[in-house]
């Protein structure tokens, strides 16, 4: 094949999915809405109008109003900016746990699922006992070893989401390894870490991405989830499930935006997350197209 | 493989479970700041003392003997002590088990029904208005937290419209638990004939119910939805409706065994988020279960109503992950192990 036939088809095989992707609504509003929040959380200092833990005793609990968008929490904290803030904390959070899951997975996955035999099945019954816990329970231990705070949390739920990655990469391994230019390949006598770099590894990257993107939704629920029981993001930072543990005995005596906002930006973000994700595994993983 | 062989993989890797659940659990204690000696006896204690209550409590020995004994005495059923409380966690747990029992499995059992009735409507109407409504309401239940809605659900029910009662937990603060019953408050009420109380059980049950299953229900409707839609393209479906079989006939008698499927896979899955989601849900609704205890324990440094939680929640995951396998067996007869 010459080169320029190559690029050619490798262009239209973007653009077909880019077609693909176009096509699904649902994934164009999810990919906007993710896209939106990630400048916001870029943007955070130039948005808020004002600082996001600035007391203010005369304006206590105030409802959305003018001056205050969202309205205040009990010391006066302008809501507003503290949701914007907290986008920050989320998103960051949730790169960071999802980046390095992501890779630990992957390199875990690949090796186990190219070596196979003994070390594979040590590997993945080692995976199925990790995955036995949910991840509240692994960050609760943490958080009473540790301590709460940002650390405790993103160990925590680097501990129970790099295992779904890695069975991933290790299922779609084993088929890769059967296929017939990696046997070539082997058969000419090229090294396993050739294979796996430039063979393996290409191949397996899609799926783990889209499975990343649904795992990243996951990452900042159980973030505000971990932070609204009281282990994870502490005080005076400004992260969603916080502010919502903060707001929550007002619920009670009508003062709902404290919980409301919050809330509904974690709901946002999430969603936007889910439908990306499902937006990109249709165009990756065409037999569970709907 | 046989089916006897399979079996004893499975019980081979619950055992692993277990043993990996006591090991962190016992780790847990050793690790933590503090000696548990100390907390055991008033601040003012001597030095002879904590050593007396240390030899006493094996705390001297190396760890690997520490371990069995610790190992031993879960065997015997005995989860470890609450300094926080002075009582065990065994009765601890038994005080508030049956709230988290009730909760969670009438939240499944609504998730569940409700759950695969709609998938199946949906996958009926596939791409009608009752497909597209309920799609909307499934990405909801994915992507809010559950706390979140459970206080909005407050704010609304029972500050706005004073459709539910306050959230104090089971009852109302006026009421009290039935002395020497089960602890099942509905069931409690109904056998002593007590409307009253029954009523009042129900109302505070409806809405934390109502909430935990709202995630499960959106998982289980797209499942469902998803497997009948497959099923209805096969052959024997399509072989059954040209022969002229009821509708109704082919989606509950045929189509469901198998679109259902999907579902039992994740099952297993679904209850260690179910038991995620308790954990919150108990909190915002003031529940009195173990999942609010575990928090408290965690605030108040209480290791031994976690260490105790941690060996539970692995047992429960364990048990209803076999009986998830079970099911699926008895299900799908062509499964062969």
């Amino acid at each position: 094949m010459t080169r320029d036939t190559r690029i050619q088809i490798d262009k239209s095989k973007q653009s077909h999915r880019k077609k693909i992707f176009l096509s699904n609504k649902l994934s164009v509003v999810g990919a906007t809405i993710v896209f939106v929040f990630i400048l916001i959380a870029i943007l955070g200092p130039l948005l808020a109008p004002i600082p996001p833990d600035e007391i203010n005793y005369h304006s206590i609990l105030n409802s959305p109003s003018r001056a205050h968008y969202f309205g205040t929490d009990r010391y006066g904290r302008d809501l507003f900016s503290r949701v914007i803030y907290g986008a920050r904390t989320s998103l960051s959070i949730g790169f960071i746990v999802v980046i390095f899951s992501t890779l630990l997975g992957l390199a875990i996955g690949t090796v186990s699922g190219y070596l196979g035999g003994n070390i594979d099945n040590f590997i993945m019954r080692f995976v199925d006992l990790l995955m036995a816990f949910p991840s509240v329970i692994v960050a609760m231990v943490l958080a009473t070893i540790m301590g709460g705070g940002i650390k405790t949390l993103i160990i925590a739920m680097l501990v129970s989401s790099w295992t779904g990655t890695a069975r991933i990469a290790r299922g779609e391994t084993l088929s890769l390894k059967q296929s017939g230019y990696v046997t070539a390949t082997r058969g000419i006598g090229g090294k396993w870490s050739y294979i796996l770099f430039y063979h393996i590894l290409p191949n397996v990257l899609p799926p783990v991405l889209v499975s990343s993107t649904l795992s990243f939704g996951n990452v900042i629920l159980n973030t505000a989830g971990l932070s609204f029981i009281g282990i994870g993001v502490q005080p005076p930072i400004s992260e969603w499930g916080l502010i919502i543990s903060e707001g929550r005995q007002y619920i009670v005596s009508g003062q709902w935006w404290l919980v409301f906002f919050p809330g509904l930006a974690i709901m946002l973000t999430v969603m936007g997350l889910n439908l990306l994700g499902d937006g990109l595994r249709d165009i990756f993983d065409p037999r569970q197209r709907r | 493989m046989n089916f006897s062989r399979y079996l004893l993989k499975r019980v081979v890797f619950m055992l692993l479970v277990l043993i990996g659940a006591s090991i962190v659990a016992f780790i847990l204690v050793r690790v933590v700041p503090g000696d548990p000696a100390r907390m055991l006896l008033p601040p003012q204690a001597k030095q002879e003392d904590v050593d007396r209550v240390r030899i006493k409590m094996g705390l001297d020995r190396p760890y690997i003997k520490q371990y069995l004994n610790y190992l031993k005495s879960l065997l015997e059923g005995d989860l470890g002590f609450s300094y926080h409380t002075g009582r065990t966690v065994v009765e601890e747990f038994k005080l508030r088990l049956p709230a988290t029992i009730e909760l969670s499995l009438l939240s499944l059992g609504f998730a569940a029904l409700v759950g695969v009735w709609l998938g199946i409507i949906s996958a009926v109407h596939k791409n009608g208005l009752i497909d597209h409504a309920s799609r909307l309401f499934s990405i909801g239940g994915i992507s809010a937290p559950g706390f979140w809605i459970g206080l909005l659900c407050i704010y609304i029910f029972y500050y706005k419209l004073s459709w539910v009662p306050a959230p104090t937990g089971r009852l109302s603060l006026t009421k009290e638990v039935v002395a020497g019953g089960s602890g099942f408050l509905l069931f409690d009420a109904l056998k002593n004939g007590d409307w009253d109380l029954f009523k009042d059980a129900f109302m505070h049950l409806l809405l934390p119910v109502l909430v935990l299953s709202y995630s499960f229900l959106a998982m289980i409707c797209r499942l469902t939805r998803a497997g009948m839609i497959e099923v209805s393209q096969q052959d024997y479906i399509k072989f059954a409706k040209s022969c002229g079989v009821k509708t109704n006939k082919i989606i509950w008698k045929y189509s469901l065994k198998n679109g259902i499927k999907p579902v039992l896979t994740m099952l297993g899955m679904f209850l260690a988020q179910l038991i995620g989601g308790v954990v919150f849900i108990e909190t915002v609704f003031n529940w009195p279960g173990i999942g609010r205890y575990a928090v408290d324990s965690i605030n108040f440094l209480d290791y031994g109503p976690i260490q105790g939680f941690i060996i539970f929640m692995a047992l429960i995951y364990v048990l209803i992950n076999l009986a998830v396998d079970l099911i699926y067996m008895a299900i799908d007869p062509r499964i062969q192990y």
